[in-house]
């Protein structure tokens, strides 16, 4: 039985194992690194260029871009600073209650996480910013 | 399940990503790069809609920020596949993962639900999964003045999460 379109492509002659191939990817996605990075300062760069009146479309755009681009170079704590962004920004799209306060405020938090990166203890903004997102989600106003 | 071979050669293999993140889907197409794939085509939700003449082997798609538009896009492949022959597997890659997306994607055809961000080693087990036999097509104020002073900064960001927390 065939399994899918790809089964034709096993067990050719002049293949690579899963080895070689984990490793050339992780050479290729840590050669992109530089790249992630610049794209990780633009989009919190148009959030901060957008201000407090930023919508919600946007906002969870350039949050999800810098979520999943910090995860996948292990950039922890910009991670889940966006992470808190995503989840309040859905949180609060979901009830129909923009808090642009709010918003507003993660994202000089991430701002200021991206410039010191997982050096500084930063948890005591991670929680906070956790508890407001979590305010968010429970409906309560600001 | 584990991995089911020894060795493949994906270079003819056709992949579609779509992706509105260009640089999510630029990482991505590095990564595929190095797993062999040569012939990667990358295109938007709304460009993935209305353009064919490629007719890939694999499809990696993140449906956000439009999810109807990504699950017509799965959709509509799956109404294209030829009966009884071997279908093109689909990997819906993703930040969100609800239920509810997880049951409707599933239900348009996806095969594979990966949450971003991902290891390559788990992109590599899913495509790999999908070549075993037993794979049947279900899947499982001012910024600048705060910049000059970040101690002041950080302090600023605590007393205003702790004001709109009370």
């Amino acid at each position: 039985m065939t399994a899918s379109r790809l089964t034709r492509f096993m067990d050719l002659p002049g293949g690579i194992d899963i080895r070689t191939a984990l490793a050339r990817a992780q050479a290729n996605a840590e050669a992109y690194r530089g790249s992630a990075i610049e794209l990780i300062d633009q989009a919190i760069d148009a959030l901060i260029a957008a201000g407090e009146d930023v919508d919600a479309t946007t906002a969870a755009r350039l949050a999800e871009s810098v979520r999943s681009l910090a995860g996948m170079f292990e950039l922890s704590t910009l991670e889940q600073s966006a992470t808190a962004l995503c989840d309040m920004i859905r949180a609060l799209s979901e009830r129909g209650a923009w808090d642009s306060r709010a918003v507003w405020l993660n994202v000089r938090a991430l701002k200021i996480i991206r410039q010191h990166g997982d050096s500084e203890n930063l948890q005591e903004i991670l929680e906070g910013l956790r508890r407001l997102g979590a305010k968010a989600a429970a409906g309560r106003q600001a | 399940m584990g991995r089911q071979a020894n060795t493949f050669k994906f270079q003819e293999a056709g992949v579609l990503i779509v992706d509105e993140n260009a640089g999510f889907m630029d990482l991505t197409a590095q990564i595929l790069l190095g797993f062999g794939f040569r012939k990667l085509e990358r295109r938007g939700l709304k460009q993935a809609e209305v353009r064919s003449g490629f007719d890939p082997d694999l499809i990696i798609l993140d449906p956000f920020p439009d999810v109807d538009a990504g699950l017509r896009l799965i959709e509509d492949h799956r109404k294209r596949q030829t009966p009884g022959s071997p279908p093109a597997v689909v990997i819906v890659v993703t930040g969100h993962t609800p239920r509810p997306l997880i049951e409707k994607v599933r239900r348009v055809g996806a095969d594979y639900i990966v949450a971003k961000p991902f290891s390559p080693n788990t992109l590599l087990d899913r495509i790999l999964w999908s070549t075993s036999s037993v794979f049947s097509n279900v899947a499982s104020s001012d910024l600048d003045d705060c910049e000059t002073d970040d101690t002041a900064y950080k302090s600023s960001i605590q007393c205003a999460t702790a004001a709109l927390l009370q």
